[in-house]
């Protein structure tokens, strides 16, 4: 019997040798089990009513002001203006930088991830690998975009390097850092620890015996990946590009840490028209909130069908 | 123990001749530990050999470098009588079903029984229809699209099994593989195996730590300890003319009583009986008797008392406190069994049976050992087999 | 040495080289920033050391330590609601409300979907309407925290939660006479310690990262700080930051050396996906 009954069936027990209190001792006893079903429900309300609050309510605010002009009024203005120039321009290039920063952290987090795989499950060294992989995923844009400053900056340490050792400058336009291209070598400082987070656990589920079956079957190193470990991990490994993805498109602190001025990619934009006074406009800022969500939901929709497809095999 | 197995003829109807399985001298450490010692063992062609012992013993490492996923740091691994140390796994042609996990779960039971034979590039028809066949013959023909994770243990270890056989391997070798499943799928699963054995004829070796599996599946079988063959043979032999202590100790339940011996023949609870070869041919000893090899009469002025009385259906098992303080364990015949209960004074003999005689190093034990067995002494102890 | 590696592939002399290849490349990569940080924090005239910047880390900005403090106060904050509202409602719904558990699940997921640069667009009203209830110190921050840490902290708590049978021991502890605030604290607590541990260490290590909400609503926060040093005192603030992530580190690696238990490969020994920090 569950825990939610227990009380339930003890009154039915005792209900039988009161008559004579209430005209239905049965009807009594599905009211109380109703009663006490709905009480387990009850006992979720702190938190349904917090996450309602701090959650959705900002949620809501953002989707629907995305469909509200400035005063307040029904209107797809906004959300035209997402449509147009600069806007649409910045959302491109979002995306473009999530794109690449989600490749090039997927395939040489994936690498490092397998190396860390190879050694002693239970060694020091997986554990300092994994700590770091853990610092630098979890632990601040901010933090990283001095880091890379300090390294490939114009005073950085591989910049004068290359300056003293080399008499190389090829950073001498040292205003590479702040394009497009500088922002995604920041981004992978923090992409490619997290699809180790991410996938390491899935090479962690290879079983040894699958190899040494399809060795002992006739089969090599090509055709180990190309028929058994390769469609394993194909789901693992696109679903943790896809939320590297997602990771990179949200991503707010190191650009805005990096670039102090200038609005080349969305979350940027929105900041500009919350915090810049010359051009606020929390109704744009909202429609390019909404916007950003588009994004995030059919990508994360995406993720969910890789991993249904993959559940029909899926070991348990 | 049933004899049904032997008197089945052998049975050679894979179109490949059988070959022999020779291990010699192999050695393998891993760090400080000495996996195997020394390890020599010949498997004649067709043959279904069981590796039997206690975890550690050496005898899935065994399996492993016959199976090319270890190496030996020496000795030599003959098959058909050529060495194959230096042929890599892929390439030995041998079958391999694993005690669990093994199957890929990204394919179908018939993909993963055609798998060895896609590495061998055979046409996709014929692929099927042989995964098809093996399916049938493990009887699993109408799961042939289910995905492992849909299949239950027993399940599972016959599609391992059926893959293994699909590539017609020369050699087929199971590591365990009953381990991971409740009893009845192991039984049932058993008796598949040794069926298909009849009817496929391929040398095997069976590692195991379950002595029943062992003895109701092998032509012989080979008892490891601590990376040494202790004793190899069929498994009456096995049972009835132990060669070392560890052999006697491991297979069923064993007495150990003091005696003496000289010429021959031991002298204990009274009564002389014959010794087998290795034992300890004079001096003080222990013998180490089988619990059907003891005798037991009623009788005030015996060397015992009983002390518990367990029905196990066909046969009896009953505990005896000797005078000497010793706890013996005797088994018979039910039917024997009702004129003694809990206090009884009886005097207890042995058989006339070839016995094994040990150095008198370690003292008589409270209760009989039944030390170094892997598993617990089943409701159905080995039928004895009647002396002569 | 073994012929087959755990991870189940022939242990061949390239495959060693090319693990450690990857290793040193990408794991170079990685630490080539940190390794600059420390040389640029303690940069002295030509290639000498001048550990200047990390001696005067608590005294060159005054904000700093203020900072600080208001960072690791929201971040207790935050492990205290996490320990006090969403523990206890995943155990209550584990034992009482089964069928919520999805919907649970499904919304500690969210704040991975809404990323934390949307939420903040709708929170500044929503904290003013609130604020009449709840003030408006920068304390308040730690309510949107707590949304912040759901999917880590509930991923943590989920796991170790199914790795024990919760409802037998709530059972066998209710039959025995327990109350229900007794079977949490004193029966579920205590089995589910790693998973708390480890929810409180990403909670942490969050809230200390945490820039996007916090410079948004103009709360001078650890990162907004560091941020703002940064325009006007690069090598402090860069020592600031490496202290910051070494820090981190040395906490996580304490938590999974304790952590023990279950530790083979199978096991996850943190949770996945990044951070709204980013």
């Amino acid at each position: 019997m569950t825990l939610s009954q227990d009380a339930s069936l003890a009154e039915t027990g005792g209900g039988s040798a009161a008559p004579g209190l209430g005209a239905h001792p049965a009807a009594r006893r599905r009211l109380r089990k109703r009663a006490k079903g709905a009480l387990n429900y009850l006992g979720t309300m702190p938190f349904l009513v917090y996450v309602g609050v701090f959650l959705f309510w900002p949620t809501y605010l953002v989707v629907s002001g995305a469909f509200q002009n400035n005063h307040g009024h029904a209107s797809l203005a906004n959300i035209r203006q997402v449509g147009t120039g600069n806007h649409l321009h910045a959302l491109w290039e979002t995306i473009q930088l999530s794109l690449g920063t989600a490749i090039a952290g997927a395939i040489l987090g994936g690498l490092l991830a397998w190396a860390i795989a190879e050694g002693n499950p239970n060694g020091v060294f997986r554990r300092m690998l994994l700590s770091m992989s853990g610092v630098l995923a979890q632990f601040g844009g901010v933090m990283l975009a001095f880091a890379f400053l300090a390294t490939y900056g114009y005073t950085g340490l591989v910049t004068k390097l290359l300056q003293t050792a080399f008499k190389l400058s090829p950073f001498s336009t040292a205003n590479w850092i702040y394009t497009l291209f500088g922002l995604g070598v920041v981004y992978t400082f923090f992409q490619i620890p997290l699809m180790v987070l991410i996938f390491l656990p899935s090479l962690d589920g290879l079983q040894p015996q699958w190899r040494e079956a399809s060795d002992n079957l006739g089969g090599g190193l090509w055709a180990y990946w190309r028929h058994v470990a390769g469609p394993i991990l194909a789901p693992s490994f696109v679903g943790a590009w896809l939320l590297l993805f997602v990771n990179s498109f949200s991503a707010y602190a190191t650009a805005a840490s990096l670039l102090s001025q200038g609005s080349p990619i969305t979350p940027l934009e929105i900041r500009q028209y919350i915090e810049s006074e010359l051009s606020v406009n929390t109704g744009l800022a909202k429609s390019l909130a909404f916007t950003m969500v588009v994004v995030v939901i059919i990508v994360m929709t995406l993720y969910a069908l890789v991993q249904r497809r993959a559940a029909k095999w899926k070991v348990k | 123990m049933s004899t049904e197995k032997d008197a089945a003829p052998r049975a050679g109807g894979s179109d490949r001749s059988a070959v022999g399985v020779q291990l010699i001298d192999l050695c393998r450490s891993f760090g400080p530990t000495l996996a195997l010692n020394n390890l020599t063992i010949d498997i004649t062609p067709g043959e279904f050999v069981a590796f039997l012992g206690p975890s550690g013993c050496g005898k899935t490492t065994a399996l492993r470098i016959v199976a090319g996923l270890d190496d030996a740091n020496s000795g030599q691994v003959l098959v058909g009588g050529k060495d194959i140390q230096n042929v890599p796994a892929s390439k030995r042609d041998m079958g391999m079903v694993f005690q669990a996990y093994s199957l890929f779960p990204n394919l179908t039971a018939r993909d993963n029984v055609a798998f060895g034979l896609r590495m061998r590039s055979v046409h996709r028809a014929s692929r099927r229809q042989k995964a098809d066949e093996m399916l049938r013959l493990v009887g699993l023909g109408a799961h042939a699209a289910r995905y492992p994770n849909q299949l239950s243990g027993g399940q599972q270890q016959r599609v391992a099994l059926a893959r293994a056989l699909a590539i017609q391997p020369r050699v087929l070798l199971l590591d365990e593989p009953l381990s991971a499943l409740d009893a009845k799928v192991r039984g049932e699963l058993r008796d598949e195996i040794r069926r298909i054995h009849q009817e496929v004829g391929t040398t095997t070796i069976f590692v195991t730590h379950d002595q029943e599996e062992a003895f109701t599946l092998a032509d012989r079988v080979a008892v490891i300890n601590e990376g040494r063959l202790q004793q190899i043979g069929p498994p009456t032999e096995i049972y009835e003319r132990p060669r070392t202590e560890f052999v006697a100790e491991f297979i069923g339940l064993t007495n150990r009583l003091q005696g003496t011996a000289h010429d021959g023949s031991v002298s204990v609870l009274d009564t002389t009986v014959p010794l087998l070869e290795g034992s300890v041919p004079s001096g003080e000893v222990i013998v180490l008797v089988r619990p059907e090899a003891l005798r037991l009469a009623p009788g005030a002025d015996g060397n015992g008392r009983v002390v518990s009385v367990s029905f196990r259906g066909s046969i009896c098992i009953l505990r005896v406190r000797l005078i000497t303080d010793q706890l013996v364990v005797v088994q018979m015949p039910s039917a024997e069994s009702t004129q003694f209960s809990p206090g009884t004074a009886v005097n207890v003999t042995v058989r006339s049976v070839p016995v094994l005689a040990v150095a008198a190093g370690r003292g008589p034990s409270e209760r009989p050992s039944v030390d170094g067995s892997e598993s617990a002494p089943s409701p159905d102890v080995p039928e004895p087999v009647p002396t002569a | 040495m073994r012929k087959y590696a755990p991870s189940g592939g022939r242990r061949t002399w390239g495959r060693i080289l090319f693990r450690w290849v990857v290793l040193i490349c990408v794991g170079g990569y990685l630490l080539l920033p940190l390794l600059s940080m420390a040389e640029f924090s303690t940069r002295g005239a030509g290639w000498s050391r001048n550990f200047d910047a990390w001696k005067h880390i608590w005294t060159t900005d005054p904000l700093l330590p203020g900072a600080i403090e208001l960072s690791l106060e929201l971040a207790a904050l935050t492990v205290v609601g996490m320990l006090f509202l969403l523990a206890p409602t995943m155990v209550w719904v584990q034992l009482r409300a089964p069928k919520m558990r999805r919907i649970v699940e499904f919304i500690s997921l969210l704040p991975l979907t809404i990323p934390a640069i949307v939420i903040v667009v709708g929170l500044a009203p929503v904290y003013r309407h609130l604020s009449p209830l709840i003030g408006q110190s920068p304390l308040v921050l730690a309510f949107i925290y707590l949304v912040l840490v759901l999917p880590y902290a509930f991923r943590s708590i989920d796991a170790s939660l199914r790795s024990i049978d919760v409802e037998t021991l709530a059972e066998a502890a209710r039959g025995l006479g327990a109350s229900w605030p007794q079977v949490f604290f004193r029966i579920v607590v205590p089995n589910i310690r790693q998973g708390l541990l480890s929810a409180a260490v990403l909670s942490i290590a969050l809230v200390l990262g945490e820039f996007t909400i916090s410079s948004l609503l103009a709360y001078d926060t650890l990162q907004v700080e560091v941020n703002q040093l940064g325009l006007t005192n690069a090598a402090v603030s860069v020592a600031v930051a490496l202290a910051a992530l070494v820090f981190g580190f040395v906490l996580l690696f304490i938590v999974s050396s304790v952590g023990g238990g279950r530790r083979r490969r199978k096991q996850v020994a943190l949770p996945a996906e990044g951070g709204s920090n980013q």
